[in-house]
């Protein structure tokens, strides 16, 4: 420990007088010789005491099982998956991403000449749309379930509701 | 902990002679504080997790290539440190309110916090009112101050070592500690 570090620990014990008197001794011949410890306020040293007993966070339960995991993909080699798991774009993103395909969709069924007969082709169009990866962010999933029209559920009003929705 | 309990070095040496317990024993030891550090300066959860697991792969990986010319923790912290500055570098966020903040909506945002066995609600309610004041306040400061507050004030690492981990001159860690600080100090004197 570096004469700087007993400084710090010991220099509310000392303002306190709570030290012996050659420790506080010591910490009075530091604080003379060292322009950064003198430098120090107490403030700042009652702050150190606050961030001391600050919280030490944990990782979600089965970390271990997961990084063994990891590890056995690297040994095997060329199976390492990305460190960085989903959702790799930001919120703002994913969500914009969904609404532009929401968009999408909407300009194409208004411009549709007649519902029933372009379903097949609508359906190919969101079907040919870049399809949503697993698992992807609660948001970006709930645009997709509003914009997905299962075969025989397509009515106008249901297409009314979701081409409002986009507007 | 026990008297005999192996040094981290020892540890590591024993898993570069293919002792896999010894490094289940390194990940024990230090899953907590390098979530807590990685956490607390990028702000988000998931991703603190991703990168701490990406350090301990990097461990596995490239255990041959440490040496005991610098500390063991100092290494791990480094890794730690690099990745953590690397991903926001990425997102370029500079600041973020996610941590223990109140602007958050979402579950996953909120800290995972160690729980908390006092019987005293009252006295347990003021404890996470105050961390979460101080965790918002560090997210506050410059990526500079924060790194160098959370080395030496949270995680209490030497002057020395916060040094060798960030790269810069001793005297340049004090600067960063001590401006941090008082940066802290101000936002933060009705708890003081």
């Amino acid at each position: 420990m570096s004469d700087c570090e007993r400084f710090e620990g010991g220099y509310l014990a000392w303002k306190n007088g709570r030290l012996a008197e050659d420790e506080a001794a010591a910490l009075a011949r530091h604080a003379h010789s060292c322009p950064h410890c003198a430098g120090l306020q107490e403030g700042s040293l009652r702050l150190r005491e606050l961030l001391k007993n600050q919280p030490a966070y944990e990782p979600t339960p089965g970390f271990e099982w997961r990084l063994e995991r990891k590890i056995k993909a690297v040994i095997a080699g060329g199976t390492r998956e990305r460190s960085v798991s989903w959702p790799l774009l930001p919120r703002w993103a994913a969500l914009g991403a969904g609404l532009a395909t929401g968009l999408a969709v909407g300009v194409i069924l208004l411009t549709a000449p007649g519902l029933n007969d372009d379903q097949p082709k609508q359906e190919t169009q969101l079907a040919a749309q870049k399809p949503l990866a697993e698992g992807d962010h609660d948001t970006l999933s709930a645009k997709r379930d509003s914009i997905a029209v299962p075969a025989g559920h397509y009515d106008a009003g249901t297409r009314s509701r979701t081409v409002s929705g986009r507007r | 902990m026990t008297t005999d309990r192996p040094s981290d070095e020892v540890l590591i040496r024993q898993f570069q002679g293919g002792s896999a317990s010894a490094f289940d024993e390194i990940v024990r030891r230090y899953r907590s504080p390098l979530f807590s550090f990685v956490y607390r300066i990028i702000g988000d959860p998931a991703f603190a997790e991703d990168l701490l697991q990406e350090t301990f792969i990097r461990v596995w990986t490239n255990r041959d290539s440490y040496r005991e010319v610098a500390r063991f923790s100092t290494w791990i912290y480094t890794i730690a440190g690099n990745l953590a500055k690397s991903e926001l570098r990425r997102r370029n966020i500079r600041r973020w309110t996610t941590l223990g903040g109140a602007s958050s909506s979402d579950d996953d945002d909120r800290p995972l916090e160690v729980a908390d066995e006092s019987a005293d609600p009252h006295r347990d309610l003021e404890r996470r009112n105050i961390q979460r004041r101080v965790n918002e306040e560090i997210a506050k400061l410059p990526l500079v101050f924060r790194q160098a507050v959370i080395l030496r004030d949270v995680q209490e690492l030497s002057y020395e070592e916060i040094g060798e981990i960030l790269n810069i001159p001793l005297g340049t860690v004090k600067s960063r500690v001590n401006r941090g600080r008082l940066r802290l100090q101000k936002r933060l004197k009705d708890l003081l």
